[in-house]
Protein backbone atom coordinates (compact mmCIF):
# COMPACT_ATOMS: atom_id res chain seq x y z
CA UNK A 1 0.00 0.00 0.00
CA UNK A 2 2.90 2.31 0.99
CA UNK A 3 4.74 1.41 -2.20
CA UNK A 4 1.60 2.20 -4.21
CA UNK A 5 1.34 5.65 -2.51
CA UNK A 6 5.02 6.42 -3.16
CA UNK A 7 4.57 5.68 -6.85
CA UNK A 8 1.69 8.13 -7.05
CA UNK A 9 3.63 10.79 -5.11
CA UNK A 10 6.64 10.33 -7.39
CA UNK A 11 4.52 10.53 -10.52
CA UNK A 12 2.76 13.62 -9.14
CA UNK A 13 6.05 15.30 -8.33
CA UNK A 14 7.36 14.45 -11.76
CA UNK A 15 4.31 15.96 -13.46
CA UNK A 16 4.49 19.05 -11.25
CA UNK A 17 8.18 19.37 -12.08
CA UNK A 18 7.48 19.15 -15.78
CA UNK A 19 4.68 21.72 -15.56
CA UNK A 20 6.86 24.16 -13.57
CA UNK A 21 9.73 23.65 -15.98
CA UNK A 22 7.45 24.19 -18.99
CA UNK A 23 5.98 27.38 -17.50
CA UNK A 24 9.49 28.63 -16.83
CA UNK A 25 10.73 27.83 -20.35
CA UNK A 26 7.64 29.32 -22.02
CA UNK A 27 7.87 32.42 -19.87
CA UNK A 28 11.51 32.85 -20.69
CA UNK A 29 10.85 32.37 -24.40
CA UNK A 30 7.99 34.87 -24.32
CA UNK A 31 10.07 37.41 -22.42
CA UNK A 32 13.05 37.13 -24.73
CA UNK A 33 10.86 37.20 -27.82
CA UNK A 34 9.25 40.51 -26.71
CA UNK A 35 10.53 43.01 -29.30
CA UNK A 36 10.48 45.77 -26.68
CA UNK A 37 13.41 44.10 -24.88
CA UNK A 38 15.46 44.37 -28.03
CA UNK A 39 14.96 48.13 -28.41
CA UNK A 40 18.37 49.73 -28.41
CA UNK A 41 17.89 52.92 -30.43
CA UNK A 42 15.51 55.86 -30.76
CA UNK A 43 14.31 54.60 -34.14
CA UNK A 44 13.45 51.18 -32.75
CA UNK A 45 11.67 52.69 -29.74
CA UNK A 46 9.40 54.77 -31.94
CA UNK A 47 8.89 51.88 -34.33
CA UNK A 48 7.65 49.85 -31.36
CA UNK A 49 5.41 52.73 -30.27
CA UNK A 50 3.91 52.97 -33.75
CA UNK A 51 3.01 49.27 -33.69
CA UNK A 52 1.56 49.55 -30.20
CA UNK A 53 -0.50 52.63 -31.08
CA UNK A 54 -1.93 50.85 -34.11
CA UNK A 55 -2.71 47.84 -31.93
CA UNK A 56 -4.30 49.91 -29.19
CA UNK A 57 -6.37 52.12 -31.47
CA UNK A 58 -7.42 50.15 -34.56
CA UNK A 59 -9.54 53.13 -35.70
CA UNK A 60 -6.51 55.44 -35.79
CA UNK A 61 -6.23 56.62 -39.43
CA UNK A 62 -3.05 55.72 -41.28
CA UNK A 63 -2.25 59.43 -41.56
CA UNK A 64 -1.86 59.87 -37.81
CA UNK A 65 1.03 61.87 -36.38
CA UNK A 66 2.92 61.18 -33.15
CA UNK A 67 1.09 64.01 -31.46
CA UNK A 68 -2.32 62.61 -32.39
CA UNK A 69 -1.39 59.06 -31.35
CA UNK A 70 -0.01 60.19 -27.99
CA UNK A 71 -3.06 62.39 -27.41
CA UNK A 72 -5.24 59.27 -27.76
CA UNK A 73 -2.98 57.32 -25.40
CA UNK A 74 -3.25 60.06 -22.78
CA UNK A 75 -6.96 59.37 -22.50
CA UNK A 76 -6.21 55.88 -21.19
CA UNK A 77 -5.23 55.47 -17.57
CA UNK A 78 -1.60 54.58 -18.12
CA UNK A 79 1.02 55.60 -15.60
CA UNK A 80 3.59 57.38 -17.73
CA UNK A 81 5.67 60.49 -17.16
CA UNK A 82 4.00 62.40 -19.98
CA UNK A 83 6.33 65.40 -19.66
CA UNK A 84 9.35 63.16 -20.11
CA UNK A 85 7.61 61.42 -23.00
CA UNK A 86 7.03 64.79 -24.71
CA UNK A 87 10.75 65.55 -24.29
CA UNK A 88 11.70 62.22 -25.80
CA UNK A 89 9.35 62.88 -28.70
CA UNK A 90 10.87 66.32 -29.21
CA UNK A 91 14.37 64.79 -29.26
CA UNK A 92 13.28 62.19 -31.77
CA UNK A 93 11.63 64.80 -34.02
CA UNK A 94 14.74 66.98 -33.93
CA UNK A 95 16.81 63.97 -34.94
CA UNK A 96 14.28 62.66 -37.48
CA UNK A 97 13.07 65.83 -39.22
CA UNK A 98 15.69 68.37 -38.18
CA UNK A 99 18.60 66.05 -38.95
CA UNK A 100 20.17 67.09 -35.67
CA UNK A 101 23.27 65.27 -34.57
CA UNK A 102 22.39 64.04 -31.11
CA UNK A 103 24.68 63.33 -28.22
CA UNK A 104 25.04 59.63 -27.24
CA UNK A 105 23.00 60.27 -24.09
CA UNK A 106 20.12 61.75 -26.11
CA UNK A 107 20.18 58.80 -28.48
CA UNK A 108 19.42 56.43 -25.62
CA UNK A 109 16.70 58.58 -24.09
CA UNK A 110 13.53 56.62 -24.87
CA UNK A 111 12.53 54.99 -21.57
CA UNK A 112 9.00 56.45 -21.45
CA UNK A 113 8.40 55.72 -25.15
CA UNK A 114 9.21 52.04 -24.63
CA UNK A 115 7.17 52.00 -21.44
CA UNK A 116 4.16 53.41 -23.27
CA UNK A 117 4.63 50.94 -26.13
CA UNK A 118 4.65 48.08 -23.60
CA UNK A 119 1.69 49.30 -21.56
CA UNK A 120 -0.71 50.11 -24.38
CA UNK A 121 -3.43 47.45 -24.64
CA UNK A 122 -3.40 45.47 -27.86
CA UNK A 123 -6.91 45.29 -29.23
CA UNK A 124 -5.75 43.40 -32.29
CA UNK A 125 -4.49 40.44 -30.22
CA UNK A 126 -6.37 37.24 -31.04
CA UNK A 127 -8.92 36.01 -28.56
CA UNK A 128 -8.58 32.51 -27.18
CA UNK A 129 -11.89 31.07 -25.97
CA UNK A 130 -13.32 34.59 -25.99
CA UNK A 131 -10.55 36.01 -23.79
CA UNK A 132 -7.62 38.22 -24.81
CA UNK A 133 -4.52 36.57 -23.31
CA UNK A 134 -2.19 38.70 -21.15
CA UNK A 135 -4.54 41.66 -21.18
CA UNK B 1 13.67 85.40 -26.77
CA UNK B 2 11.49 87.36 -29.18
CA UNK B 3 10.99 84.29 -31.34
CA UNK B 4 9.39 82.32 -28.54
CA UNK B 5 7.35 85.14 -27.10
CA UNK B 6 6.00 86.85 -30.18
CA UNK B 7 2.84 84.76 -30.55
CA UNK B 8 1.86 85.30 -26.92
CA UNK B 9 2.68 89.02 -27.06
CA UNK B 10 0.65 89.64 -30.20
CA UNK B 11 -2.27 87.55 -28.94
CA UNK B 12 -2.25 89.59 -25.73
CA UNK B 13 -2.17 92.94 -27.54
CA UNK B 14 -4.85 92.09 -30.09
CA UNK B 15 -6.84 90.44 -27.30
CA UNK B 16 -7.19 93.87 -25.68
CA UNK B 17 -9.78 94.74 -28.32
CA UNK B 18 -10.76 91.40 -29.89
CA UNK B 19 -12.01 88.64 -27.62
CA UNK B 20 -11.68 84.90 -28.14
CA UNK B 21 -9.85 84.86 -31.48
CA UNK B 22 -6.50 83.40 -30.37
CA UNK B 23 -6.37 80.66 -32.99
CA UNK B 24 -7.28 83.12 -35.78
CA UNK B 25 -4.58 85.54 -34.59
CA UNK B 26 -2.08 82.67 -34.60
CA UNK B 27 -2.97 81.79 -38.20
CA UNK B 28 -2.71 85.41 -39.39
CA UNK B 29 0.69 85.73 -37.72
CA UNK B 30 1.87 82.47 -39.28
CA UNK B 31 0.73 83.72 -42.67
CA UNK B 32 2.48 87.07 -42.18
CA UNK B 33 5.79 85.42 -41.20
CA UNK B 34 5.51 83.13 -44.23
CA UNK B 35 5.09 86.25 -46.40
CA UNK B 36 1.61 85.24 -47.45
CA UNK B 37 -1.77 86.94 -47.71
CA UNK B 38 -4.83 85.99 -45.76
CA UNK B 39 -8.53 85.91 -46.55
CA UNK B 40 -10.86 86.24 -43.60
CA UNK B 41 -14.35 84.92 -44.24
CA UNK B 42 -17.32 85.34 -41.99
CA UNK B 43 -20.65 87.02 -41.54
CA UNK B 44 -20.62 90.77 -40.83
CA UNK B 45 -19.94 91.79 -37.25
CA UNK B 46 -17.51 89.05 -36.26
CA UNK B 47 -14.58 91.45 -35.63
CA UNK B 48 -12.64 90.68 -38.82
CA UNK B 49 -11.80 94.32 -39.58
CA UNK B 50 -11.01 95.18 -35.98
CA UNK B 51 -8.68 92.22 -35.71
CA UNK B 52 -6.84 93.22 -38.89
CA UNK B 53 -6.39 96.79 -37.61
CA UNK B 54 -5.17 95.69 -34.19
CA UNK B 55 -2.81 93.16 -35.77
CA UNK B 56 -1.06 95.72 -37.97
CA UNK B 57 -0.88 98.18 -35.08
CA UNK B 58 0.94 95.82 -32.76
CA UNK B 59 3.47 95.06 -35.50
CA UNK B 60 4.10 98.78 -35.92
CA UNK B 61 3.72 98.64 -39.68
CA UNK B 62 2.05 101.04 -42.07
CA UNK B 63 -1.56 100.14 -42.65
CA UNK B 64 -4.25 101.24 -45.11
CA UNK B 65 -7.81 100.18 -45.57
CA UNK B 66 -9.65 99.94 -48.86
CA UNK B 67 -13.37 99.36 -48.77
CA UNK B 68 -14.26 97.36 -51.87
CA UNK B 69 -17.52 98.34 -53.57
CA UNK B 70 -19.20 97.34 -56.87
CA UNK B 71 -18.39 100.72 -58.51
CA UNK B 72 -14.70 100.62 -57.58
CA UNK B 73 -12.04 100.91 -60.31
CA UNK B 74 -8.55 99.32 -60.34
CA UNK B 75 -6.93 102.77 -60.03
CA UNK B 76 -8.77 103.31 -56.74
CA UNK B 77 -6.62 100.61 -55.25
CA UNK B 78 -3.39 100.68 -57.27
CA UNK B 79 -3.18 104.35 -58.12
CA UNK B 80 -2.83 106.05 -61.47
CA UNK B 81 -1.37 108.88 -63.50
CA UNK B 82 -2.70 112.33 -62.72
CA UNK B 83 -1.85 115.44 -64.69
CA UNK B 84 0.11 117.92 -62.61
CA UNK B 85 -0.87 121.44 -63.69
CA UNK B 86 2.32 122.99 -62.28
CA UNK B 87 4.87 120.71 -63.89
CA UNK B 88 2.54 120.02 -66.84
CA UNK B 89 3.40 116.37 -66.63
CA UNK B 90 1.60 113.18 -65.71
CA UNK B 91 2.64 111.92 -62.27
CA UNK B 92 1.93 108.59 -60.68
CA UNK B 93 -0.24 108.93 -57.59
CA UNK B 94 0.11 105.87 -55.39
CA UNK B 95 -3.05 104.10 -54.32
CA UNK B 96 -3.71 102.56 -50.90
CA UNK B 97 -1.87 99.41 -51.97
CA UNK B 98 1.46 101.13 -51.22
CA UNK B 99 1.58 100.11 -47.59
CA UNK B 100 2.85 97.25 -45.44
CA UNK B 101 -0.53 95.87 -44.52
CA UNK B 102 -3.52 96.43 -46.77
CA UNK B 103 -6.94 95.67 -45.42
CA UNK B 104 -9.07 94.85 -48.44
CA UNK B 105 -12.44 95.05 -46.77
CA UNK B 106 -15.27 93.03 -48.33
CA UNK B 107 -13.10 92.14 -51.32
CA UNK B 108 -15.85 90.11 -52.96
CA UNK B 109 -18.10 93.16 -53.31
CA UNK B 110 -15.85 94.60 -56.04
CA UNK B 111 -16.05 93.61 -59.70
CA UNK B 112 -13.64 90.89 -60.88
CA UNK B 113 -11.39 93.39 -62.74
CA UNK B 114 -10.68 95.19 -59.45
CA UNK B 115 -10.04 91.90 -57.68
CA UNK B 116 -7.67 90.93 -60.48
CA UNK B 117 -5.79 94.23 -60.09
CA UNK B 118 -4.39 92.78 -56.91
CA UNK B 119 -2.89 89.70 -58.61
CA UNK B 120 0.45 91.21 -59.62
CA UNK B 121 0.82 93.02 -56.32
CA UNK B 122 0.18 89.89 -54.28
CA UNK B 123 2.48 87.65 -56.27
CA UNK B 124 5.33 89.91 -57.39
CA UNK B 125 5.07 92.67 -54.77
CA UNK B 126 4.91 95.34 -57.44
CA UNK B 127 2.32 97.11 -59.56
CA UNK B 128 2.51 98.06 -63.20
CA UNK B 129 0.44 100.86 -64.69
CA UNK B 130 1.01 102.01 -68.27
CA UNK B 131 4.67 100.99 -68.28
CA UNK B 132 5.36 102.36 -64.81
CA UNK B 133 6.41 99.73 -62.28
CA UNK B 134 6.21 100.58 -58.62
CA UNK B 135 7.73 98.36 -55.92
CA UNK B 136 5.62 97.77 -52.87
CA UNK B 137 7.11 98.22 -49.39
CA UNK B 138 8.42 95.13 -47.63
CA UNK B 139 6.91 93.33 -45.82
CA UNK B 140 3.64 93.48 -47.72
CA UNK B 141 0.53 91.61 -46.73
CA UNK B 142 -3.06 91.74 -47.90
CA UNK B 143 -5.62 90.97 -45.23
CA UNK B 144 -8.86 90.64 -47.16
CA UNK B 145 -12.25 90.11 -45.64
CA UNK B 146 -15.18 88.60 -47.45
CA UNK B 147 -18.76 87.75 -46.67
CA UNK B 148 -20.06 84.26 -47.36
CA UNK B 149 -20.91 83.72 -51.02
CA UNK B 150 -24.64 83.28 -50.43
CA UNK B 151 -24.90 86.94 -49.41
CA UNK B 152 -26.47 89.59 -51.68
CA UNK B 153 -24.25 91.57 -54.08
CA UNK B 154 -21.06 89.54 -53.86
CA UNK B 155 -18.84 88.34 -56.72
CA UNK B 156 -17.01 85.08 -56.11
CA UNK B 157 -13.22 85.48 -56.30
CA UNK B 158 -11.70 83.81 -59.38
CA UNK B 159 -9.59 80.68 -58.75
CA UNK B 160 -6.38 82.48 -59.72
CA UNK B 161 -7.08 85.17 -57.13
CA UNK B 162 -8.01 82.65 -54.43
CA UNK B 163 -4.79 80.78 -55.10
CA UNK B 164 -2.82 83.93 -54.19
CA UNK B 165 -4.17 83.83 -50.66
CA UNK B 166 -1.99 81.64 -48.51
CA UNK B 167 -4.81 80.95 -46.08
CA UNK B 168 -8.51 81.35 -45.65
CA UNK B 169 -9.46 81.83 -42.03
CA UNK B 170 -13.09 81.33 -41.14
CA UNK B 171 -14.75 83.54 -38.56
CA UNK B 172 -17.67 81.78 -37.01
CA UNK B 173 -19.98 83.18 -34.37
CA UNK B 174 -18.41 83.36 -30.90
CA UNK B 175 -19.44 81.07 -28.07
CA UNK B 176 -21.98 82.23 -25.50
CA UNK B 177 -19.34 83.16 -22.90
CA UNK B 178 -17.18 85.02 -25.44
CA UNK B 179 -20.18 86.86 -26.87
CA UNK B 180 -21.17 88.01 -23.42
CA UNK B 181 -17.62 89.33 -22.90
CA UNK B 182 -17.75 91.13 -26.28
CA UNK B 183 -21.01 92.84 -25.35
CA UNK B 184 -19.59 93.80 -21.97
CA UNK B 185 -16.46 95.34 -23.51
CA UNK B 186 -18.51 97.27 -26.03
CA UNK B 187 -20.53 98.97 -23.28
CA UNK B 188 -17.62 101.39 -23.11
CA UNK B 189 -16.07 102.70 -26.32
CA UNK B 190 -13.45 100.38 -27.77
CA UNK B 191 -10.25 102.25 -28.42
CA UNK B 192 -7.48 100.93 -30.65
CA UNK B 193 -5.08 103.25 -28.82
CA UNK B 194 -4.73 100.61 -26.11
CA UNK B 195 -3.03 98.29 -28.60
CA UNK B 196 0.72 98.84 -28.38
CA UNK B 197 3.51 97.98 -30.75
CA UNK B 198 5.21 94.87 -29.40
CA UNK B 199 7.63 93.98 -32.20
CA UNK B 200 10.48 96.15 -33.40
CA UNK B 201 11.75 96.32 -36.98
CA UNK B 202 14.85 94.38 -35.87
CA UNK B 203 12.74 91.65 -34.29
CA UNK B 204 10.74 91.35 -37.50
CA UNK B 205 13.84 90.93 -39.65
CA UNK B 206 15.11 88.30 -37.20
CA UNK B 207 11.83 86.45 -37.42
CA UNK B 208 11.81 86.45 -41.22
CA UNK B 209 15.41 85.20 -41.22
CA UNK B 210 14.51 82.46 -38.74
CA UNK B 211 11.66 81.29 -41.00
CA UNK B 212 13.99 81.14 -44.00
CA UNK B 213 16.47 79.01 -42.08
CA UNK B 214 13.94 76.39 -40.95
CA UNK B 215 14.90 72.95 -42.23
CA UNK B 216 12.40 70.96 -44.29
CA UNK B 217 13.52 67.34 -44.71
CA UNK B 218 13.16 65.46 -47.97
CA UNK B 219 10.61 63.13 -46.36
CA UNK B 220 8.39 66.06 -45.40
CA UNK B 221 8.56 67.36 -48.97
CA UNK B 222 7.60 63.92 -50.28
CA UNK B 223 4.71 63.81 -47.81
CA UNK B 224 3.46 67.19 -49.04
CA UNK B 225 3.60 66.12 -52.67
CA UNK B 226 1.69 62.93 -51.81
CA UNK B 227 -1.01 65.10 -50.25
CA UNK B 228 -1.14 67.22 -53.41
CA UNK B 229 -1.51 64.13 -55.61
CA UNK B 230 -4.25 62.77 -53.40
CA UNK B 231 -6.30 65.97 -53.82
CA UNK B 232 -5.83 65.81 -57.58
CA UNK B 233 -6.83 62.16 -57.94
CA UNK B 234 -9.96 62.42 -55.78
CA UNK B 235 -13.00 61.99 -58.03
CA UNK B 236 -15.07 64.41 -55.98
CA UNK B 237 -12.66 67.27 -56.74
CA UNK B 238 -12.46 68.97 -60.14
CA UNK B 239 -9.57 71.27 -59.20
CA UNK B 240 -6.97 69.94 -56.77
CA UNK B 241 -4.26 71.76 -54.87
CA UNK B 242 -1.85 73.67 -57.13
CA UNK B 243 1.95 73.50 -56.82
CA UNK B 244 1.78 77.09 -55.49
CA UNK B 245 -0.58 75.86 -52.77
CA UNK B 246 1.91 73.21 -51.69
CA UNK B 247 4.81 75.69 -51.69
CA UNK B 248 2.74 77.95 -49.49
CA UNK B 249 1.79 75.05 -47.22
CA UNK B 250 5.48 74.33 -46.62
CA UNK B 251 6.25 78.03 -46.13
CA UNK B 252 3.50 78.40 -43.56
CA UNK B 253 4.68 75.22 -41.82
CA UNK B 254 8.15 76.80 -41.53
CA UNK B 255 6.64 79.90 -39.93
CA UNK B 256 4.64 77.71 -37.57
CA UNK B 257 7.81 75.86 -36.59
CA UNK B 258 9.48 79.16 -35.67
CA UNK B 259 6.49 80.17 -33.56
CA UNK B 260 6.73 76.80 -31.79
CA UNK B 261 10.44 77.36 -31.13
CA UNK B 262 11.77 74.80 -33.62
CA UNK B 263 14.12 75.02 -36.58
CA UNK B 264 12.61 72.08 -38.45
CA UNK B 265 9.19 71.20 -39.84
CA UNK B 266 7.24 68.22 -38.55
CA UNK B 267 4.25 66.43 -40.14
CA UNK B 268 2.21 67.99 -37.33
CA UNK B 269 2.92 71.47 -38.78
CA UNK B 270 1.76 70.35 -42.21
CA UNK B 271 -1.40 68.71 -40.90
CA UNK B 272 -2.40 71.60 -38.68
CA UNK B 273 -2.14 74.07 -41.56
CA UNK B 274 -3.47 71.97 -44.43
CA UNK B 275 -7.06 73.00 -43.79
CA UNK B 276 -6.64 76.81 -43.81
CA UNK B 277 -4.14 76.61 -46.70
CA UNK B 278 -5.92 74.14 -48.98
CA UNK B 279 -9.66 74.37 -48.37
CA UNK B 280 -10.30 77.51 -50.43
CA UNK B 281 -8.20 76.29 -53.36
CA UNK B 282 -9.92 73.03 -54.16
CA UNK B 283 -13.03 73.03 -56.26
CA UNK B 284 -15.66 70.36 -55.88
CA UNK B 285 -16.79 68.41 -58.90
CA UNK B 286 -20.19 69.76 -59.94
CA UNK B 287 -21.71 66.34 -60.71
CA UNK B 288 -20.45 64.91 -57.41
CA UNK B 289 -21.98 67.89 -55.61
CA UNK B 290 -25.30 67.44 -57.39
CA UNK B 291 -25.35 63.73 -56.57
CA UNK B 292 -24.68 64.67 -52.97
CA UNK B 293 -21.57 62.50 -52.72
CA UNK B 294 -19.17 65.41 -52.23
CA UNK B 295 -18.92 66.70 -48.69
CA UNK B 296 -17.45 70.15 -47.97
CA UNK B 297 -13.85 70.85 -49.07
CA UNK B 298 -12.78 70.88 -45.40
CA UNK B 299 -14.09 67.33 -44.92
CA UNK B 300 -12.32 66.16 -48.09
CA UNK B 301 -9.03 67.69 -46.93
CA UNK B 302 -9.41 65.91 -43.59
CA UNK B 303 -10.04 62.62 -45.40
CA UNK B 304 -6.93 63.17 -47.52
CA UNK B 305 -4.88 63.82 -44.36
CA UNK B 306 -6.26 60.64 -42.82
CA UNK B 307 -5.26 58.51 -45.80
CA UNK B 308 -1.72 59.74 -46.53
CA UNK B 309 0.86 58.33 -44.13
CA UNK B 310 3.28 60.96 -42.83
CA UNK B 311 6.95 60.12 -42.25
CA UNK B 312 7.36 58.78 -38.72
Amino acid sequence: MAQFDNQYVLAGLLVTNIVIYLIFVLGLRRATSNPLLKVSSLDQAFEALEKSLKGAFPDLPSGFTWGEGIERAKKLTIRIDWTELEKELRTYEAYRYGKWELSPSSLTRFREVVKLAALLPNKRRKKIWGVIPWS
Amino acid sequence: MVLIDIKRKISREVGKVVVGRESEIGLILTCFLARGHVLLEGVPGTSKTLLAKAFSKCLGLSYKRAQFTPDMLPLDIIGGFIFNMKTREFEFKQGPIFTNILLADEINRAAPKVQSALLEAMQELQVTVEGYTGKLPSPFMVIATQNPLDFEGVYPLPESELDRFMMKVEFGYPSEVIESEIINRNLTELNLEVVERVVSQKDLSELFKAVESVNVSKEILDYVSKLARETRSDGRISLGASPRAMVQLVQSARANAVLEGRDYVTPEDIKSLARPVLTHRIKLDRSASLKGIAPSPAVIIQQVLDVVTPPR
